[in-house]
């Protein structure tokens, strides 16, 4: 499995130059880069320096909307030319998307790919921000905020050149995303490991979930919580929000919510963690994860991983309530438990 | 409450969320009241839709969804049952929001990938 980052960030806002100096550390030598420029002719990549076998350049269109195909096909043909030893062994691919980007459409297309899913592994969304520019650019367009929301880290650049609207800025970042750690870029530089990250650290929902319901309130039901840490509703439609519930779902039910989720809103869900109690395994919590419609199948854990029992659920989303998802976790869920309860008295009067 | 269904009592207590978050979802300015004792609402779009949704009881335990559309104070002769929250939503969201962009449910066929 390869872990693949990706790399977004609004226009300007210093991808290039961060990857740039990032391509010049030793342990970044056995990396693949997979550059979108959008535009007749890209520049970008001339901006890189990187050894020209392990690089591709992807122009004339922005992954997120055109070139999804482009892109599958590219990391295809970079897999059987690492595997015919065309390519050095590289051992991370890192991508870095247009500055217009919608990075959720480029995360569902490395998921929706079989081939590419049994390759490949998404180990960050590295998302940076511009210090000085961020805030007006967060204000102006969504583009700029879906990239805040689905990162898995954060990299503040041009510190250097902030001026009194830094800690507003921060303040912004965090109401978007409140579980993805904040790095800033000093003279340029940043460690390696920004970047590369390490897989199961982003992939697991228990980093988002221990920010996200640390001081959750307990209770019998789904509750959206309320803790100040949604987005405020000026200048951006996304938000994130958690629901935590005490009940366990039936297995049923959580398929019958995903369905629901990715048909009402599939577009607008931007991204989905949990840890579930399954009450058919109520033991083995169940991890999910999706991008919009596209989910992976439960991962299964072996045991909890501390005392809180509780089902979590984080969404990065836009225009989709809280107390929506907890209307529709509790009446699919009555629905599913009224079904049985007359499947076993059908059953009994039969016997 | 006329009715001790568990069921039921459950859509009545979140009918108005479930309702009024699935509109929102729609991107669908609708006004949403729901009835304080039954699980029936009405849904008025800003465009002059109206709907009629009620969950009933059945005789053996079970319960079946309607929905009318409504016509000013006149009820069309559309009023068609639906088994499901799901198929309610969906029929609601025919009436309201027809050209709205629908998604399948995508399982990928690995765990760690995204």
């Amino acid at each position: 499995m390869i872990p693949v980052t990706v790399l977004t960030g609004f226009l300007g806002s210093g991808k290039t130059t961060l990857l740039s100096r990032l391509l010049r550390h030793r342990e970044m030598g056995r990396t693949a880069v997979i550059i979108n420029e959008f535009g007749e002719m890209g520049l970008d990549h001339e901006l890189v320096e990187t050894s020209e076998e392990d690089f591709v350049e992807l122009t004339t269109g922005c992954l997120c909307c055109r070139l999804r195909d482009d892109l599958v096909l590219t990391i295809h043909d970079l897999l059987t030319r690492r595997q015919r030893g065309e390519v050095p062994a590289f051992e991370h691919i890192v991508i870095e998307t247009t500055g217009l980007a919608d990075p959720a459409p480029v995360l569902q297309t490395l998921a929706s790919d079989s081939a590419l899913a049994a390759a490949l592994k998404l180990a960050n969304v590295v998302t940076t921000v511009d210090a000085l520019l961020g805030l007006g650019t967060l204000e102006r367009f969504p583009e700029s905020s879906k990239q805040v929301a689905v990162a898995d880290r954060l990299v503040l650049t041009k510190t250097d050149l902030a001026g009194d609207d830094a800690q507003l800025l921060c303040s912004r970042l965090r109401q978007l995303n409140p579980w993805a750690p904040l790095h800033t870029v000093v003279s340029g530089e940043i460690a390696p490991s920004v970047l590369l990250g390490r897989a199961q650290e982003a992939v697991n929902p228990l980093r988002w979930l221990g920010h996200s319901v640390s001081s959750g309130t307990a209770s019998g039901t789904a509750v959206p919580i309320s803790d100040g840490r949604r987005s405020a509703p000026h200048g951006s439609s996304i938000h994130t929000f958690s629901i935590v519930r005490e009940t366990p779902f039936c297995a049923v039910t959580l398929t019958l919510l995903l369905q629901a989720l990715s048909e009402h809103c599939g577009g607008n869900l931007l991204r989905l963690k949990g840890i579930v109690q399954i009450e058919e395994d109520p033991e083995r919590p169940a991890v999910i994860h999706g991008v919009q419609h596209v989910f992976h199948p439960p991962t299964w854990l072996e045991r909890w991983p501390g005392s809180d029992r509780r089902s979590r659920l984080v969404f990065i989303a836009k225009s989709i309530q809280p107390a929506w998802v907890t209307a529709l976790i509790e009446t699919l869920d009555a629905e599913v438990r009224q079904v049985s309860r007359l499947q076993r008295a059908g059953a009994g009067a039969v016997s | 409450m006329t009715h001790s269904n568990p069921h039921l009592d459950c859509v009545n207590h979140y009918l108005k969320d479930l309702l009024e978050g699935a509109v929102r979802a729609w991107d669908v300015v609708a006004d949403v009241t729901v009835s304080d004792d039954r699980a029936e609402a009405q849904v008025t779009a800003a465009d002059g839709v109206a709907v009629h949704i009620t969950c009933r009881p059945g005789p053996t335990g079970d319960w079946q969804w309607h929905l009318s559309r409504l016509n000013g104070k006149t009820e069309q002769p559309r009023n068609r049952a639906y088994p499901s929250v799901l198929a309610i939503l969906r029929a609601l969201r025919e009436e309201l929001a027809p050209d709205h962009q629908v998604y399948g449910l995508v399982i990928t066929p690995r765990s760690a990938s995204l």
